[in-house]
């Protein structure tokens, strides 16, 4: 039973920055309220802070890692912007699905900020959003998405997966994304 | 049925050196499949797959022999085994038939929150019971036998009552499994937290080796970070050589994850790992 209200405390401060703080200000009081006895909770107290400050930073930068390689185009565009954008969009655990939750976090945060006129170029948001839809797509049910874009979605991303130039021109686009169950994904753009 | 499976791990033919499959140089390794006698593929990017995905499986295993790695089974949690993901993961293991498969000895999840990677268990008795246990509960769905990774550890957990190679033999002993050991996180380990390998090295469960995994990491700070983002270092090479030579091995597989580099950097790696295979065989 300690095994469990162990781990369960170290899954909440590897994955809450606002937990990990508290825990790290009173180990005793947080490790009390996950149900762990005196004895455990003074030996969870010894746990090293900076070890537990460089899991929690390697777990952020697997999320990156692996937000990267759902938002491939988009993560080449921001650049080193990436990063900061995802770290706004996501806060504490990974909800299930993880790579799908975090891209489509970042999607949400871009699309805020072009709203917002907050973030350059105007178009990324789409891109993001294009690329999302992939995402979303990529399981064995039946699916039907419809997508609207702003922006001539398609040359822009055949640009940038070419290394081409990032330039979309203000069209209004729509997209549909089709599978049968256990079948095969169709899209079209128009 | 546990010693049924180590046995049937370590009797398995020996399937070479081998590759982590990454789906980014799926069209090298086509071209070059005299390179590489095996693949490992990551269970995960197969459970809830698209068909296309379930297709690329399908190509690899007309191809190649397969053994399946998984990373989220959460084998060390106290809270058991999720059994929607273990339906799924059965379910891929029985479309495979890998001669054995792998997780980590760790846990990912707890109190319903999941850690998206691989947190250390406390090296104590009560860890060892809890992973015996859920093993007992995989085998009840999965026939091919389990073979556990040791991992890096990045936090020590407070309370252990014994090292990382006593811990490691005795929840081997306790579930049965074979030791898929991880020449990179031996060596990761070792350095941040100053453990003497050449001191320690009989310690480890060299009795229940079944595979192995090389890879290379970098700094970070004053930490070394398995990060399978380089190429092999030196000292992991030389002690691969030492594993070579202290017990048989069915297979080595490189991972590399991230900065891929020119696909014949890894077949070359390939090559080095074989070629210490070969030195000992008969």
């Amino acid at each position: 039973m300690s095994l469990a209200r162990t781990q369960a405390l170290l899954a909440r401060i590897y994955t809450d920055a606002s937990l990990r703080r508290a825990f790290f200000d009173a180990p005793l009081a947080i490790a009390a309220r996950f149900g762990l006895d005196g004895k455990a909770a003074e030996t969870l107290a010894l746990i090293d802070r900076r070890e537990v400050e460089t899991f929690a930073q390697s777990l952020l930068g697997k999320r990156s890692l692996d937000a990267r390689k759902a938002l491939p185009l988009t993560a080449r565009l921001l650049e080193e912007r990436f990063d900061a954008l995802l770290k706004e969009a996501i806060e504490g655990p990974a909800a299930p699905l993880r790579r799908r939750a975090d891209a489509a976090a970042l999607s949400q945060r871009l699309h805020t900020l072009c709203a917002q006129g907050a973030i350059k170029p105007a178009w990324i948001a789409d891109l993001a959003r294009f690329e999302l839809v992939f995402v979303q797509a990529a399981h064995p049910g039946a699916t039907l998405m419809f997508r609207r874009f702003r922006y001539d979605i398609a040359p822009l991303a055949a640009s940038v997966a070419r290394g081409g130039p990032a330039e979309a021109r203000p069209r209004t686009t729509y997209g549909i994304w089709a599978r049968a169950p256990k079948g095969r994904l169709r899209w079209r753009l128009f | 049925m546990a010693d049924n499976a180590l046995v049937a791990a370590m009797d398995a033919p020996a399937l070479g050196s081998g590759l982590g499959y990454r789906p980014q140089f799926r069209a090298d390794l086509f071209a070059h499949r005299a390179g590489v006698d095996f693949l490992e593929i990551i269970a995960d990017h197969y459970l809830d797959a698209a068909p296309e995905k379930l297709d690329e499986l399908d190509l690899l295993a007309a191809h190649f022999p397969l053994v399946v790695h998984g990373l989220d089974l959460s084998i060390g949690g106290a809270d058991g085994i999720d059994l929607r993901y273990l339906d799924k993961l059965a379910a891929l293991i029985e479309r495979v038939d890998p001669p054995w498969w792998s997780e980590h000895l760790c846990f990912t999840r707890a109190g319903g929150v999941s850690i998206g990677h691989l947190a250390a268990l406390p090296y104590t008795q009560e860890a060892i019971d809890a992973v015996a246990r859920n093993i007992e509960i995989v085998r009840s769905r999965i026939r091919a036998p389990l073979i556990l990774e040791n991992v890096t550890t990045v936090v020590r957990v407070p309370g252990g009552e014994m090292e990382e190679p006593e811990f490691l033999s005795r929840a081997l002993e306790a579930s049965g499994c074979g030791w898929l050991c991880d020449i990179a996180n031996m060596h990761v380990n070792a350095t941040n937290f100053g453990i003497d390998l050449d001191a320690a090295f009989e310690r480890w469960p060299w009795d229940r080796l079944v595979q192995i995994h090389y890879a290379g990491g970098r700094r970070r700070g004053d930490l070394l970070i398995d990060s399978h983002d380089a190429a092999t270092s030196e000292a992991v090479w030389a002690l691969l050589a030492r594993v070579v030579r202290r017990a048989p091995i069915r297979g080595a597989i490189l991972e590399r994850d991230e900065r891929l580099p020119p696909f014949r950097e890894l077949i070359d790696e390939a090559a080095r790992a074989r070629a210490l295979l070969r030195e000992r065989a008969p």
